[in-house]
């Protein structure tokens, strides 16, 4: 049988102390995603959203429980690993899309890939490419500023497709734009996602979105729902 | 990527780059300026005491001062004044004598010296002071006739220039001193009221120069050693005996004096055969005059020795032992090294030198590290800011060693540049100060007072009765610098290699400091924390 799991979470909790107070972020999750599944998470905020994202993200590791990612164990790696990791396999969307204010497009893209070995050589070529399949290509040498929130959420989606991840994390990636333009983004995200055969998982507070998935998981209070 | 990014900072955040850049800027500038400029006033100081001793001079030795020698006295007897018809007597009459309190050593203990082990030449001088009196006095005898008469009677016959009228006319008269002072004479004014009773109705001058006995050839140590000829010829061996003198080019041009022209030592007539000015850029040499040792003994009424001895070391770092070895010899003799030498000079040059050792010192490392405080600071409030960018490069795969490397290369780029400007701004204002060009003045080896303190002078002897004269007429604070080497030096400061290097370097080290501090802060950031601050 083909292996088909991209992430294992077996009994995973997620404690954050605030104070004296602690926060249960998550609570007893059990999860498992495979490879190329669109998949949306819904959820009140403070839900626990955000941490389940971050614990896929390996961004943070759980209190408790155990992350499998590509049927490697996550609490077995060394935080060199993990950044690796991520610098490989996990591509990032954020809702503000965390462009370097300071670098062009084509920068911001070649930044993924300058946390890998990809030569300079092949990183302006390939962050090229990629612009151009977002629609970017005549864009690439103009700051973050200089863009609509629609033009830099692609930006931000070629920063996270350049370096070829075995998933999509987004944030709420469509929050800051308007109807229109989150329907296009949304669109270039499913495209790209079936195109490469990517597990896409999308955090939003947005029905429509959340629409667009294939499995629909809801988060209240730390505890994960299938929908 | 590195670079890339490292530009994209620097250029597109330009006003934390331009802040903490001149934040060390001034820092380093200010270093840079204090440092030049009190290595300018070190140079002047060494200025000085190669005038003073002699450029190979590690050493000077000069006996401590015997007591009870009291300050110049001018014996006049009854022939000593010439009588003109016009009522006045004019008394004339220059004084040489070693400087006060200071008493000589003897061939043998110069050879005592010579013999210590660590001495490489020895150097002797025979230091004198030559004091002159020149004035009129009232002719008591005639003045007692005259007012019996019509008592009004001008005085005729000035060779000085005051005025000498009746008792009731005020009479000008002045007391000209002259040491090595820029402007060797300076007066005093004061109007005493004349009258036959002895009041006033007096005026002198009384000049006083500094002259050196030396031997003839020109030495690597001592005082002829750091002088240049600029006219005539110096004095040899062939000049002992003779009434030559070599003048102190500064001192020749104030007194309108120049090659061949008489100068009048003890009472006795010299011919300038040279003058000489200071190697260095200092003023004046270390003495006024200078004439051959054996004529200045005969004059000075001193049987042999000298009175001072210039001692060059075999070895510079071997100074200190010497001078403990000297001292070993010589236990009552006062043995100076060329450290000890430079403490003993003052004046504003040693007050210059005290506040940039003491003040500016201090001024610049307040002033660093203030620049090093706020450098690190607006580094590490950069990194707060850039807690979500960061938090971004961590997700996205960047280790936090990258990181930090990069927020450090930033700091330390806007340290060097801050270190250029800062440069920059010290050569700008070492430049200002050499083009001010503040003249310091340094007073060295100075003797107590001349003629007494605040009473104002009274010069006893003979028949010279002195006249009641007010209070101070003698400025005593002119008088207590007789026989002091006043020395104007213009300050002239650089920026050495070595300055420029340390300056650098340290607006390096600001940066470094400040990317450490802001580098620390980023790399502990955790990629979810930093993630957190989106919302």
């Amino acid at each position: 049988m083909e292996y088909t799991t991209l992430y294992k979470l077996v009994g995973v909790n997620k404690v954050f102390k605030q104070g004296s107070k602690e926060v249960h972020a998550l609570r007893n999750v059990d999860l498992t995603i495979s490879f190329g599944e669109h998949i949306s998470v819904q959820g009140p905020t403070g839900g626990g959203k955000s941490t389940l994202l971050q614990i896929l993200g390996a961004l943070d590791v759980p209190s408790t429980g155990n992350v499998e990612f590509s049927g490697r164990d996550m609490e077995k790696m060394s935080s060199r690993e993990l950044t690796e990791m991520r610098a490989e396999k996990i591509g990032f969307i954020f809702q503000n899309y965390n462009l370097i204010p300071t670098m062009t497009a084509q920068e911001n893209v070649e930044v993924a890939l300058a946390a890998t070995n990809v030569a300079a050589s092949q990183r302006r070529e390939r962050a090229a490419a990629v612009l151009a399949k977002v629609g970017l290509a005549d864009r690439a040498h103009h700051l973050p500023s200089e863009l609509s929130g629609g033009q830099q959420q692609r930006v931000a989606i070629a920063r996270a497709m350049v370096k070829e991840p075995a998933v999509l994390l987004a944030d709420e990636p469509t929050g800051n734009l308007d109807e229109e333009t989150r329907d296009e983004i949304m669109e270039l995200l499913e495209t790209q996602a079936s195109e490469n055969n990517l597990t896409l998982i999308v955090v939003t507070h947005d029905s429509a979105v959340a629409a667009r998935a294939k499995r629909h998981l809801n988060i209240k209070d730390g505890v994960v729902r299938e929908v | 990527m590195f670079l890339t990014y490292l530009r994209r900072e620097l250029l597109n955040r330009r006003r934390q780059t331009i802040i903490v850049s001149l934040g060390l800027a001034i820092g380093i500038a200010l270093v840079t300026t204090v440092s030049a400029v009190s290595n300018g006033v070190k140079d002047s100081q060494s200025q000085v005491l190669h005038s003073l001793y002699g450029v190979g001079t590690d050493i000077s030795i000069t006996q401590q001062a015997a007591p009870g020698d009291g300050p110049p006295r001018f014996a006049f007897g009854n022939g000593d004044a010439q009588q003109s018809g016009s009522g006045v007597r004019t008394l004339n009459r220059s004084n040489l004598r070693t400087e006060r309190g200071a008493t000589t050593f003897d061939d043998a203990t110069v050879a005592k010296v010579k013999a210590v082990t660590g001495v490489a030449g020895v150097a002797t001088a025979l230091k004198l002071t030559n004091t002159s009196f020149s004035g009129t006095l009232p002719d008591f005898m005639q003045r007692r006739f005259e007012n019996r008469g019509d008592g009004n009677v001008n005085g005729g016959d000035q060779n000085i220039g005051g005025i000498q009228n009746g008792q009731n006319s005020p009479a000008m008269g002045s007391i000209a001193t002259a040491s090595t002072v820029v402007s060797p004479t300076t007066s005093t004014t004061f109007v005493p009221t004349g009258g036959a009773d002895g009041k006033g109705g007096t005026e002198f001058s009384i000049t006083s120069f500094s002259v050196l006995g030396i031997s003839g050839s020109k030495a690597d140590v001592g005082p002829m050693s750091s002088v240049t000829l600029t006219s005539g010829r110096l004095l040899t061996s062939a000049d002992a005996g003779k009434y030559n003198v070599v003048l102190d080019s500064t001192y020749a041009t104030t007194e309108k004096l120049k090659v061949s022209s008489k100068v009048t030592i003890g009472s006795k007539d010299f011919t300038v055969v040279g003058l000489v000015s200071p190697t260095s850029g200092a003023s004046e040499t270390g003495s006024n005059t200078y004439i051959p040792i054996d004529v200045a003994r005969t004059l000075a009424n001193v049987d042999s020795g000298v009175t001072n001895i210039y001692v060059k070391a075999t070895n510079g770092d071997a100074v200190k032992s010497t001078s403990s070895a000297i001292a070993a010899v010589l236990p009552d003799a006062t043995i100076s090294t060329s450290a000890d030498l430079a403490s003993a000079v003052s004046g504003s040059l040693s007050t210059a030198s005290d506040l940039l050792s003491s003040f500016g010192k201090w001024l610049s490392v307040i002033v660093l590290v203030v620049a090093f405080a706020m450098a690190m600071l607006f580094t590490m409030g950069g990194v707060s800011r850039r807690t979500r960018e960061f938090g971004t490069l961590k997700a996205l795969g960047w280790k936090s060693n990258k990181i930090v490397r990069q927020v450090m290369a930033e700091s330390v780029v806007q340290g060097v540049i801050g270190g250029l400007i800062g440069s920059i701004i010290g050569f700008g204002a070492v430049a200002i100060v050499n083009a001010v060009a503040p003249t310091l003045q340094a007073t060295s080896g100075g003797f107590g007072g001349f003629g007494g303190g605040g009473g104002g002078g009274r010069f006893g002897g003979g028949n010279f009765t002195p006249p009641d004269m007010p209070g101070g007429a003698v400025n005593p604070l002119r008088a207590a610098r007789i026989g002091a080497n006043t020395f104007d030096v213009v300050l002239n400061s650089s920026i050495t290699p070595k300055t420029l290097m340390m300056a650098i370097g340290l607006a390096v080290l600001g940066g470094i400091l400040a990317g450490a501090a802001g580098g620390m802060r980023a790399a502990r950031l955790r990629p979810a924390e930093s993630l957190r601050s989106v919302a």
